[in-house]
């Protein structure tokens, strides 16, 4: 008797629990969509959340690993993962669950082609990652960088001004731009850089989006606890100011009572959400200041508390979500303290656009 | 044996069920996986826009339960074609599938499709699915993008952009508010699609915003910016925020003077968004063309709309004529129906001009003149109606739709009362202290939807001797910033002559909207801004014998709308103004100033004569002006007598410029101008010598234009009505000798000698010529193109390369008019498919001799020669319709 008339023989003799099995797997299927049909649409959006995260931060994991492996030094393991998960998503598109993973895949692979001296293939794994989501600045970036140390100065040119008019305020970008203008000796572009570089810093001041609010539903609750995704607590505020915020250290700003207080009910945990954006370049929260009904001041470091949910590199934009600890009920006002480096060049820098200058007006004076 | 045979029943009978159910779930989790993502607040959530995972069970039932959706052509006939258009689009059923093969990239490809008319007319088209959010293209019903041929516009349109009805229908209303108060907006209507014979439902077909609507909307072209950061095929991770950065932005239609990356003048603007300077407000100002921006503000303020944000749905032209921007409606939604928002401020641009109680007072005007006394509620409603009985039977759904239409009555009547009502405000609260100086300084906090006018004071005694100061400077004491209000001491009143004693309102921007849960948005949702009326304090000054603290009463009246003013004496209740600031902290307008000109000067730098200036040219006067130096006068001006001169041989000036309305019905006599060129002062480009943009009833009488370089023009007219161009002589010009783009007027008795391009050139101009010598004209001696359709008599045009060129749908008649020795007489053509059809016209008694080609005609184009004398040397195509070239009463010609 073969293996297969064996195995039907069995299938036949335990046919009833196979039956009862399969019964009750379509059972729960029906009740299961059933139930389903009649969730409450909010409950249904968090549970998108929450599946959406589960799956977007799955995503980046093959990525983790092979960074890893890059880490401990095991380039060749590192390299392999990364080609595999890579030619695996090949065909994502550029608004897709795995484009953010893919896009830090090939930043990560062309790393791993850096560090052993391929620059040729490094380069064509950030030409592919700047294909997939050309508006972030970092990416051309790193790329002009990687081009002017191999002596590219004209792809330099090319990818630097990308990024460039992408993060105009961005210090690292103008300077490292201006550097290789200087070395092009590209006199007009260099006093264009800087006179660009100097408007957008006085338009691009940081915006914070700071809203209060206290947790409230279970499901929100589950899905914070288990995700760690700031899934919005309840009705937060509006934003504070959404349009830009002064520069320097030891800044605060407060968030006046009537933007927060009606939306905060009855007592739970109050939570803070921060976001922002148009800084590349070391924001910095510092600490928050509550004050109590007592009148009692509680200052609350940003360390420990703050969950920054940035990807690293995107810098354009920074997420976080402050759990205070705190009964939401008590507090009458909160003040932030951040921290924000002054716009300008640095030396280096003035000396190249000064002399571009020069060079214009004896251009101009001939 | 019995049990066996149940349990195989129960399998067989239940695996229908199964299959379908794992059918269903598998699509569902497919789907949510293809769904589009975007990082926001550091997870993704673009799903949710259209409700979780739901939505995506919905879709998956669609494929399977949709059949009384599944109306056909031949089966439930087309609509009526007056009422409600139909568009009959065959797709191949490869196509249909290549487009859903990936979202959104699949989507997004052109794909061969068919158009018909009628069962006899069909027309070959390109087609994807259109919109960046998954609503557009995930769902059965899809917005469709449709491209015909160049040459085959589908009444007029290139591109047919199609969305579901009920998903627009705010948008509709909106936009046809925006047609009727005169705004830029694109042309929208009610259709009824097919595709491959299936009823797809109503759609909304929406003219996109390019250059042909541009041009429709009698506007010049030039750069028009799309503020569009929700686009899925490019993941923004580098901002999401408008109004800082000019290279976010796109260019959609541009000036073809610049490159794509120039914009110099979107920096600008954004600098002075961004600004905190006093100065910025103004400078905004004149950035912006403020009275149409002010226009669209009403807008959006009426309709409460909150959907043109810091990151979508903002297009901005930028008309290179006056150097200034305009808003483009686009894509409105009604966010406020109820509750206390007065203005929406969800983005920079809103919040720097809703800060500044002079530009309220401007839209407020423009609100209760152009929106509330004409009622344009009532002309939504009207349009709502008129959709409902004509095209609710045809929905897909017509209890849906009813049910959809009702809702918006609602929404847009309660809009409709919250604005009145808001309007109907008007409170003024003062409150009386002695300052240390002595004064009495008086608190007035008006709230308002646009400033109040004060009328007078009632003192507790008698007002003889008291002196009512405006405290500019806000330090309780009278001094220099304080601007002293004239007044009638009677008794105890002390009445305010000024009519300009304005108490400007605020708003109070803290407010926040949280969509309330009616609303049916969920967890997501974003910072959306809006305005609340607030009060907002001017400080009056009373110094003098009779001046006392007791002030019994205060008298003020509106300055937009009807109604009393609600005078009360104390603080004031209700919102207090945030962010407003008070026009009085704001520079004052810079004094106006006269410049004369007698005898010989010289002008080393620009000379900007401003709208409050004056310019003074005594008869014969000669300026000599440095390279480059260039005249721009925006006030109305009289010359008589003016000769233009190189300071500098050999390096030419740059142009001499009459600009805006203020300088309407300016003369230029006795001119002479020579050796200019072009210029770009403040983002505009002048291409002529002598230009002229958006200036009416400008004449230039008995004057002499010659040898200029560079620039395109020699005497340019841009935006003119009723130019007037009498007894000139324009010779040796660079380009164009006079070029008159979308203008009317006449221009008679001139003499254009030597251009090295066209002699006159009309692009949608109706110029009409009289008495016009044409020698020599580098290229046509009359150029008529783009709708021009001029009146041509007595015009002798002479030794052109061609004499008369006509393109572009236009259609000029001429009488009596002779070309002579031209290497083609008249040329007629269609080059720009934005206006279809060739070139048309009608020569009447004419002389056509010695050209080497008397007609040439393209297949577009049509001719008519009535008793004309030709040597009949006619270049025709093959294949030219019937009737297309017309000679009525032909003339033999002399040399025949």
């Amino acid at each position: 008797m073969g293996i297969f008339e064996r195995l039907r023989i069995l299938l036949w003799r335990r046919q009833r629990l196979f039956a009862g099995l399969y019964v009750g797997l379509v059972g729960l299927m029906v009740l299961g969509v059933g139930a389903y049909c009649l969730l409450p649409a909010k409950y249904d959006a968090a549970l998108s959340i929450a599946l959406r995260a589960r799956t977007y931060f799955a995503s980046f994991e093959p990525v983790e690993a092979a960074r890893r492996e890059f880490v401990a030094g095991r380039f060749a393991v590192a390299e392999r993962r990364l080609v595999h998960f890579l030619d695996e998503h090949r065909r994502t598109q550029p608004a897709q669950l795995h484009t953010h993973a893919v896009t830090d895949g090939h930043m990560l692979l062309s790393e791993v082609y850096r560090s052993q001296n391929r620059l040729v293939r490094a380069d064509r794994e950030l030409a592919a990652a700047a294909k997939r989501t050309p508006l972030d600045y970092y990416i051309w970036y790193v790329k002009g960088r990687d081009a002017e140390s191999r002596g590219d100065l004209a792809g330099a040119d090319k990818d630097l001004e990308r990024a460039f008019l992408l993060a105009p305020n961005h210090r690292g970008v103008a300077e490292t731009y201006l550097a290789v203008l200087a070395d092009r000796n590209a006199s007009e572009r260099i006093l264009w850089v800087a006179d660009r570089y100097e408007r957008a810093c006085r338009r691009g001041a940081p915006a914070m989006d700071i809203r209060a609010g206290a947790r409230r539903s279970a499901l929100q609750r589950w899905v914070l606890d288990e995700i760690g995704i700031p899934v919005e607590h309840g009705r937060y505020t509006r934003s504070l100011d959404r349009y830009g915020l002064q520069r320097g250290e030891g800044r605060s700003i407060e968030l006046p009572p009537a933007l927060w207080r009606p939306w905060i009910g009855g007592a739970a945990t109050l939570y803070l959400q921060l976001r922002v954006q148009h800084c590349y370049d070391g924001f910095e929260v510092d600490g928050f200041t509550f004050v109590k009904d007592s009148g009692e001041q509680e200052r609350v470091a940003a360390d420990g508390r703050v969950q920054y949910l940035h990807r690293a590199h995107s810098g354009a934009e920074f997420y976080a979500e402050i759990d205070t600890g705190l009964n939401a009920a008590e507090i009458t006002a909160i003040t932030v303290h951040y921290s924000c480096p002054e716009g300008g060049l640095s030396e280096d820098s003035v000396r190249i656009v000064d002399k571009a200058r020069e060079n214009a007006l004896v251009k101009g004076g001939h | 044996m019995h049990h066996r045979h149940i349990l195989r029943d129960v399998f067989w009978l239940s695996l229908p069920v199964t299959v379908i159910l794992v059918y269903l779930i598998g699509i569902a989790i497919s789907d949510f996986h293809k769904a589009e993502v975007e990082n926001f607040h550091g997870y993704p959530a673009r799903s949710l826009r259209i409700g979780g995972l739901q939505s995506m069970f919905l879709r998956a039932t669609q494929s399977l339960g949709d059949v009384s959706h599944n109306r056909f052509l031949s089966s439930k006939g087309r609509g009526e074609p007056d009422v409600v258009p139909n568009i009959d689009l065959r797709v191949k059923g490869v196509d249909l599938d290549a487009l859903d093969a990936r979202f959104p990239k699949s989507s997004k490809k052109w794909r061969d499709a068919w158009m018909h008319d009628s069962p006899s007319k069909r027309q070959r088209v390109s087609v994807h699915y259109r919109g960046q959010l998954l609503t557009n293209y995930f769902f059965h019903q899809k917005s469709w993008k449709i491209k015909t041929k160049k040459r085959e516009l589908w009444n007029g349109y290139r591109l047919i952009n199609l969305t579901p009805l009920s998903r627009r229908l705010e948008s509709h209303l909106s936009l046809l508010v925006a047609r009727e108060v005169g705004l830029p907006a694109p042309r929208a209507r009610v259709v009824r699609l097919f595709v491959n014979m299936r009823d797809e439902g109503l759609y909304l077909q929406e003219e996109q915003i390019d250059e042909s609507m541009i041009r429709r909307a009698g506007r010049m072209p030039g750069d028009v910016f799309y503020g569009e950061l929700f686009i899925p095929e490019e993941p923004k991770r580098s901002s999401n925020e408008l109004f800082w950065n000019p290279y976010v932005w796109e260019k959609r239609a541009r000036n073809n003077r610049y490159s794509e990356q120039y914009r110099p003048h979107l920096e600008d603007l954004l600098d002075q968004v961004c600004s905190e300077d006093p100065g910025s407000w103004d400078r905004l100002y004149n950035r912006l063309e403020v009275d149409e921006y002010a226009l669209y503000f009403a807008l959006l303020s009426f309709q409460g709309d909150h959907h043109v944000d810091h990151a979508h749905n903002h297009k901005l032209y930028f008309d290179p004529l006056l150097g200034r921007f305009e808003g483009i409606v686009w894509n409105p939604l009604l966010y406020l129906p109820y509750g206390e928002g007065v203005e929406t401020v969800a983005n920079r641009m809103f919040k720097k001009l809703a800060r500044d109680p002079r530009f309220l007072d401007r839209v407020h005007r423009l609100m209760h003149d152009r929106f509330l006394k004409s009622d344009m509620t009532l002309l939504q409603l009207r349009e709502l109606d008129r959709i409902r009985s004509a095209c609710a039977p045809l929905a897909l759904d017509p209890k849906a739709f009813v049910a959809r239409t009702r809702a918006m009555e609602r929404r847009l009547g309660q809009r409709g009362d919250t604005v009145r009502n808001q309007a109907a405000v008007a409170d003024l609260h003062y409150e009386v202290a002695r300052s240390p100086s002595g004064a009495i300084t008086v608190q007035l906090h008006a709230r308002a939807t646009a400033s109040l006018r004060l009328r007078g004071l009632t003192l507790n005694g008698p007002a003889s001797g008291v002196r009512l100061f405006e405290d500019r400077d806000f330090d309780g004491v009278v001094g220099e910033a304080d601007r002293e209000l004239k007044v009638d001491a009677t008794g105890d009143r002390l009445e305010v002559l000024d009519d300009d004693a304005l108490l400007y309102v605020g708003r109070d921007f803290s407010a926040g909207y949280d969509r309330p849960h009616k609303d049916g948005i969920e967890s997501y949702s974003v910072a959306r801004d809006y305005t609340r009326l607030a009060s907002l304090a001017s400080p009056l000054l009373l110094v003098g014998a009779g001046a006392t603290a007791a002030i019994t009463g205060v008298d003020a009246e509106r300055t937009v709308g009807e109604g009393a003013v609600t005078v009360r004496s104390g603080a004031p209740d209700g919102f207090v103004a945030t962010e407003t600031v008070h026009p009085w902290r704001l520079p004052a307008p810079a004094p106006a100033r006269t410049y004369r000109f007698a005898g010989e000067h010289t002008l080393r730098e620009d000379l900007i004569v401003r709208p409050q200036d004056k310019l003074l040219v005594e008869p014969d006067t000669t300026l000599r002006l440095a390279p480059g130096v260039s005249i721009v006068v925006k006030s109305r001006a009289e010359i008589r007598g003016l000769t233009i001169r190189r300071l500098v041989p050999n390096r030419p000036w740059g142009v001499f410029v009459i600009q805006g309305k203020s300088a309407s019905s300016s003369r230029l006599e006795r001119c002479d101008f020579r050796g200019g060129s072009d210029d770009t002062i403040d983002h505009v480009y002048y291409s002529g010598m002598l230009s002229v943009h958006y200036a009416d009833k400008v004449s230039v009488v008995d004057s002499v234009f010659a040898k200029n370089v560079l620039g395109d023009d020699t005497v340019r007219f841009a935006k003119c009505h009723d130019l007037l161009i009498l007894r000139v002589t324009v010779s040796d010009a660079n380009g164009d000798a006079i070029d008159c783009d979308i203008s009317t007027g006449k221009i008679s008795h001139v003499r254009v000698i030597s251009p090295r391009n066209d002699g006159i050139d009309l692009m949608t101009a109706n110029v009409d010529l009289s008495d016009v010598l044409i020698e020599g004209a580098g290229d046509k001696g009359i150029s008529v193109g783009e709708s021009a359709n001029p009146l041509v008599e007595r015009v002798r045009l002479i030794r052109c390369v061609t004499g008369l060129g006509i393109k572009d749908g236009s259609d000029p008649l001429l009488r009596n008019c002779e070309i002579k020795d031209c290497r083609t007489a008249i040329a007629s053509y269609d080059k720009n498919w934005r206006y279809p059809g060739g070139g048309r016209g009608r020569l009447v008694d004419c002389v056509l001799s010695g050209n080497r080609r008397d007609v040439e005609l393209d297949r577009w184009s049509t001719l008519v020669l009535e008793r004309c004398s030709t040597r009949r040397a006619y270049a025709l195509p093959v294949g030219l319709p019937a009737g297309a070239f017309r000679e009525i009463d032909p003339r033999e010609g002399d040399d025949q």
